[in-house]
């Protein structure tokens, strides 16, 4: 059985230690290990503790998932895309919005179409492409390769690396980490007027494009050109 | 007694201290403290300082959500210059345990978990808040983060941002 046209499905699982891997396709319904599920109210619910899943669902189906420590892998175009984990690895391959937050997992994002919300402890995060991004980190390494939209960072001691493609407003704010953005070809850079004499080093062509907020108590940042 | 068990906590309070020492320090702790005293209803009282954060008690639901939003709007407004207020709160409607001026009991660690998934600036909040009797037909503005294993807790428990 299928949800009605128009109606995405949503997938919530749960898993302890097992691994999870979501392959999105070409298909009107969600298979758990080759067996048809039914959903209720479009909702189709699995959990298992230490038994890994494969799951198949429709292109586009939002994913809600809670996990102690099993690896959660996505593969193929989702629809928004949450996980919460302590120490699981995640990997989302392509998802229209993410929300991913752990405590010590790794965590590699493909493409994200729109908005991609990370949040670790000390997990190192790398987001290929995304379409606005908010990193809070403790002290991990977040690295986000192209942002395509608003950015906001909020590190305590991790370094996060962030490339901006298009133009953004830029919340950067620190303790002791250090920032680094990256300021896209034939895109300008400047600071708000609130920004202007803090710990900021900015070495990249003057322009409205990009607007950079900043906060650091005794990290750095910094924006310069590709 | 039941009611809703708040967590504050400010984000990178540690790193903070270091880099800036205990002075300022100190000024950052009042400053949560005052805005948090200022904010409060009425039906809500601050149980106790836990270095870092609060352990918040208020008695209605509907309230608490308000005075949450008004929290973090408040942080984010008197976070100015180089002063950081990374607050993250999280909520859990419960039935503790008085112990003196203190609260104690299962759903007091719930709430302490709950308050750890969340990021600075944001309010996360158990299904037992989201779906409580005082809250039907409020729109609430939640965006549901999953079914989440929190370490201590045996099941896991459906959490929810508020927007």
């Amino acid at each position: 059985m299928s949800a009605p046209p128009g109606q995405p499905l949503i997938l919530r699982a749960s898993t302890e230690s097992a691994r999870l891997d979501v392959v999105a396709e070409d298909r009107a319904d969600i298979a758990v290990d080759g067996d048809i599920a039914v959903p209720s109210g479009g909702v189709v619910t699995v959990a298992t503790s230490s038994r890994a899943l494969v799951v198949r669902v429709p292109v586009g189906t939002e994913l809600v998932v809670g996990t102690t420590s099993g690896r959660v892998r996505v593969r193929g175009p989702a629809g928004a895309t949450k996980v919460a984990t302590e120490s699981g690895r995640v990997e989302i391959e392509q998802a229209e919005r993410v929300d991913v937050r752990t405590q010590s997992g790794r965590v590699d994002v493909g493409a994200c179409a729109q908005r991609c919300l990370v949040q670790t402890e000390s997990g190192r995060v790398t987001v290929q492409r995304a379409g606005g991004l908010a990193a809070h980190t403790r002290s991990g390494r977040v690295s986000v390769d192209a942002a395509h939209g608003d950015v906001e960072v909020r590190t305590t001691s991790g370094r996060v690396n962030v490339a901006l493609d298009a133009a953004a407003v830029v919340d950067a704010e620190t303790v002791s980490g250090r920032i680094d953005i990256t300021v896209g070809e034939g895109l300008g850079a400047r600071l708000d007027e609130a920004s202007e004499g803090r710990r900021i080093d900015i070495d990249a062509r003057a322009g409205d494009d990009c607007l950079i907020r900043t906060r650091a108590v005794s990290g750095r940042i910094r924006v310069r050109d590709r | 007694m039941s009611g809703v068990i708040a967590f504050t906590d400010i984000v990178g309070f540690t790193e903070f201290t270091a880099a800036e020492g205990d002075d300022r320090a100190v000024e950052l702790l009042g400053l949560q403290r005052r805005i948090v005293d200022d904010e409060l209803p009425a039906r809500g009282r601050v149980v106790k300082d836990l270095g870092d954060g609060l352990l918040l008690w208020m008695d209605e639901v509907d309230g608490a959500v308000e005075t949450a939003r008004r929290l973090q709007r408040s942080f984010a407004a008197h976070a100015t210059g180089d002063l950081p207020l990374w607050v993250r709160i999280g909520m859990h409607w419960g039935s503790p345990v008085e112990r003196g001026d203190d609260l104690v009991g299962n759903d007091v660690n719930i709430a302490a978990r709950i308050s750890g998934q969340a990021g600075p600036g944001e309010i996360v909040v158990s299904e037992a808040v989201v779906t409580h009797p005082d809250l039907r037909g409020v729109d609430l503005s939640v965006d549901a983060i999953g079914p989440v294993l929190m370490k201590g807790l045996p099941d896991a428990i459906w959490l929810y941002r508020l927007a």
